[in-house]
């Protein structure tokens, strides 16, 4: 069989040269903004609710123990799983903010509680002692600890995030996401839209990434610094 | 009304960690409390902080507001000495006392420096106004002037003795001569 090799396999230059020619179409900030904002989306919702329930577990165990066989189902089931239940009941549209949601909050979740869990005992007795109330503790006492775990969780769930939320749109097929453009390059055998695209979720996650970290650390600065 | 602790002891398990111990302790008074480590002296405190169960025993008179010292500093590294003496506060004791305090206490030049950036004896003093303006009748105080060097720590005493006047004192030490100079009743343990 012959087989065009141009067609299997690009070189670093043209996809370089196709990255470019796709971000001056019209229609490529529109697909990127399609799915960054829904994953993004995603992402936040997770880490809010994370962040508020790993907090509320650790202060009521009865919680984390209601919680438990939800966060564990959802750490164990394949993604792809997920994908396809959920079309069942969301649009192929939003599917990938509530894929993104789902493989995120477990992260957030298990870190905050893990961190909540493992405060210094010596500064809790403190607390005790001067009576210092519960929203100060989270403040002064909790938060702090939990940075760390916090970045390090956020590191990992972004990444998490792009990788689940793509995956999402292109077995959805969304249609004007970039998953959507995956999937026709995969279609067509566009390998050079398919590597460009790559690329783009790339760079996105990791520009993302940065940025989301960076004013993480700010807002723990200006919080810390008062 | 006087703090009366009688035959309170704790145990881990085996492990006695405080042999019944019993004392009167008048409105007021200074206390110094003397006896080798592993005696049960910070076990003592954390009973009377509420922090353990005894065992056995009793502790009865404790006013409504306790202040400590602890063994160790606990304070929130990453937060200022202001802030880490307005934490234990709340809205209670101004601003300004606070810094006034810090700075008679010598950390005028440390306030608003992390605490992790500031040496052991420094820690040590913020822990110390921390406890000396929360609002109480009666102050624990577990060897509060270790590693404060010597100049510094009759500095630190002297605010201590002061700023305690009509309060009660209860301090572990393991030095006679700071004992001697805070001028309280000795109680070897």
């Amino acid at each position: 069989m012959a087989l065009d090799m141009h067609l299997l396999l690009v070189t670093p230059l043209e996809v370089v040269r196709r990255l470019f020619t796709l971000v001056g179409k019209s229609g490529f900030w529109k697909t990127l903004l399609f799915s960054f904002s829904r994953i993004v989306l995603g992402f936040l919702l997770a880490f809010a609710l994370g962040c508020l329930l790993g907090v509320l577990s650790g202060k009521w165990p009865l919680l984390e123990t209601l919680l438990w066989p939800y966060v564990i189902t959802i750490k164990t089931v394949p993604v792809a799983s997920f994908i396809i239940i959920s079309l069942i009941f969301f649009s192929a549209r939003q599917l990938s903010t509530f894929i993104s949601f789902l493989m995120v909050f477990p992260v957030i979740y298990s870190n905050v509680l893990e961190g909540i869990r493992s405060t210094d005992k010596d500064l809790m007795e403190m607390a005790q002692v001067f009576r210092i109330g519960w929203w100060r503790r989270l403040g002064y006492i909790y938060l702090p600890h939990l940075k760390p775990f916090l970045f390090s969780a956020c590191s990992v769930a972004l990444g998490m995030s792009w990788k689940s939320g793509v995956a999402a749109e292109v077995i959805g097929v969304a249609a004007g996401s970039i998953g959507e453009k995956l999937y026709e390059s995969k279609i067509y055998f566009l390998t050079e839209d398919l590597l460009a695209w790559t690329v783009v979720i790339v760079l996105v996650s990791v520009l993302f990434e940065k940025l989301f970290l960076q004013l993480m650390r700010a807002g723990f600065d200006r919080w810390e610094g008062r | 009304m006087a703090i009366v602790i009688e035959k309170l002891t704790k145990s881990y398990g085996e492990k006695l960690a405080l042999p019944p111990f019993s004392l009167r302790v008048e409105p007021g008074e200074i206390v110094c409390l003397l006896g080798q480590s592993g005696c049960g002296k910070t076990t003592l405190f954390r009973l009377m902080l509420g922090l353990e169960t005894p065992t056995g025993g009793t502790v009865t008179g404790l006013p409504e507001g306790i202040s400590a010292v602890f063994q160790e500093d606990r304070l929130c590294p990453a937060f200022s000495a202001v802030a880490n003496v307005a934490l234990a506060l709340g809205r209670q004791v101004p601003k300004g006392e606070i810094v006034s305090l810090l700075r008679s206490l010598g950390l005028g030049d440390a306030l608003q420096k992390p605490v992790r950036e500031l040496s052991g004896g420094m820690q040590r003093r913020v822990a110390i106004a921390r406890s000396l303006l929360y609002p109480a009748e009666l102050f624990l105080m577990d060897e509060p002037f270790k590693g404060l060097d010597e100049d510094t720590r009759r500095q630190v005493m002297d605010t201590v003795l002061a700023r305690t006047k009509g309060k009660t004192l209860l301090m572990v030490t393991h030095d006679p001569e700071e004992a001697a100079y805070l001028g309280g009743r000795v109680v070897r343990m």
